[in-house]
């Protein structure tokens, strides 16, 4: 088993497929990540959060055997749990909490992405609840992105995959998010200082 | 029994209460085949939906087919006005829904989602087209329009309407099998009726075929003794043994004789027809 661990993902599909405890070196390395994500969508509790790693581990367990291996396992487990959150979302009709950034240094990372003014680059970072607030007010197509782009990293070939949108979409939608998200924060700031 | 490995088991991890809840609650991966199955369900029914797209098409075309030899003159004002009447519109959201379908279908695909719509649409709608010329080469728009005819009552297929169109014998329009009797001709109307033929106005191509048991649409008057006195004939569109290019000709033998009645002063019998009415 101590192979296992520097096992790929998808040799590890493979073998949980016949047996079930290899499964548990997948929930392991993408539990934590997952649990994350779910933050960063905006569902705060943290039982809640375990319920949906729960639902979204075992749906994947029970459709393993689809998996594509012309995908990365980690865009197929984030389509699962993105799938998972939007339903979870929807059955109890509520809206996002802000809850999307974690750190100070997330907020720099994300800032940048966002190529804005240094003067208002600088402003933003120092206010970390300014960009969360931003976030919460975008509609959730461009949320979805830029959280996936700029916080979870992902490539437009893997948010592609994730929301099952073309590559192209991906591209679309993180600029208008980009355009959309600036242009509150910009407005944010003009409200504080004056 | 709890058979995790080792690491897991030190303490109740994140890790180890999932998979503590598989086994709790005995999930097992869903066997291959299963997606197998509903991958190529998918494909099958975009396949259908190309395949019955193609079919709305070519049964449409049948029809815009028909119009172009159907003798419009005798029936309408203007093509077009004809057109207006006859094609079957029912086809058209027909080969539009199916169109959505297999569009939709596509997206279900395990990569549907890469693709841009427009491609997907695109590549759909022509699928269908080239489907449709190859189906109308066989004359399956044809076939598809006459037994659905046959079957559903109130379908408009062409040769229902043909039927409407010409069973008119008072506007000197009719439509039936010629039939031979001691050497007179009969046609039997599509109502039942048994019309003698007086055909000696008839001097062109069309005579030929005023035969027994050939199915054909007859331009005309109803003389005062109930004969009906023939100006033209045109093959009926179910005769199976002739060709749009038969039909063409002999439309436009009738048409002509219709736009220059005075060829028939050869005959003795006035052959002024009235104009077109429904």
């Amino acid at each position: 088993m101590a192979d296992t661990q520097t096992q790929s993902d998808e040799s590890l599909v493979g073998q949980a497929l016949a047996d079930r405890q290899a499964f548990a070196f997948l929930v392991e390395r993408y539990e934590a990540p997952l649990g994350r994500y779910f933050y960063r969508l905006g569902v705060g509790d943290p039982e809640d959060r375990q319920d949906l790693l729960q639902d979204t581990f075992i749906k994947a367990y029970r459709n393993l055997a689809s998996f594509d291996t012309s995908l990365k396992f980690s865009s197929w487990l984030y389509r699962i749990a993105h799938n998972e959150t939007v339903s979870w979302f929807r059955k109890r009709s509520i809206r996002p909490e802000g809850h999307a950034i974690a750190d100070a240094d997330e907020v720099l990372r994300f800032v940048e992405g966002l190529e804005l003014g240094p003067a208002e680059q600088f402003k933003i970072t120092e206010d970390q609840t300014a960009v969360t607030k931003a976030l919460t007010e975008l509609p959730e197509r461009y949320r979805t992105v830029l959280i996936l782009r700029f916080m979870e990293h992902k490539e437009y070939e893997e948010i592609s995959d994730i929301l099952t949108i073309p590559v192209a979409t991906v591209g679309t939608l993180i600029h208008r998010g980009k355009a959309a998200l600036k242009k509150i924060l910009i407005a944010q700031n003009y409200e504080h200082t004056t | 029994m709890n058979i995790l490995p080792e690491q897991f088991q030190s303490k109740k991890t994140k890790t180890m209460r999932i998979m503590d809840a598989l086994e709790a609650q005995n999930v097992k991966p869903r066997p291959w085949y299963v997606f197998w199955l509903q991958n190529y369900a998918i494909w099958a029914v975009w396949l259908l939906s190309i395949v019955f797209g193609a079919v709305s098409l070519s049964v449409l075309w049948y029809a815009v087919d028909v119009g172009w030899y159907a003798l419009f003159e005798a029936t309408h004002e203007t093509w077009l006005e004809f057109m207006v009447e006859t094609v079957p519109y029912l086809w058209i959201p027909v080969f539009g829904l199916l169109l959505i379908v297999a569009v939709w279908d596509i997206r279900q695909t395990k990569r549907g989602y890469k693709y841009p719509l427009w491609l997907i649409l695109s590549s759909s709608l022509l699928g269908s087209v080239a489907l449709a010329l190859w189906a109308v080469w066989f004359g399956v728009g044809n076939i598809v329009d006459r037994e659905l005819g046959r079957i559903m009552p109130f379908y408009p297929s062409q040769e229902r309407i043909e039927m409407r169109l010409w069973q008119q014998p008072v506007n000197g329009r009719l439509i039936g099998e010629v039939e031979e009797q001691n050497g007179e001709l009969f046609v039997a109307d599509v109502d039942g009726t048994s019309w003698l033929l007086d055909t000696s106005a008839v001097i062109g191509p069309d005579k030929d075929i005023l035969v027994a048991g050939k199915s054909v649409r007859l331009l005309g008057i109803v003389g005062d003794d109930g004969v009906f006195v023939v100006c033209g004939a045109m093959p009926d569109i179910k005769d199976p043994l002739t060709d749009p290019e038969e039909f063409q000709r002999f439309r436009d033998v009738v048409r002509d004789r219709l736009q220059q009645p005075q060829l028939e002063a050869a005959s003795n019998t006035p052959c002024v027809l009235p104009p077109p009415r429904r």
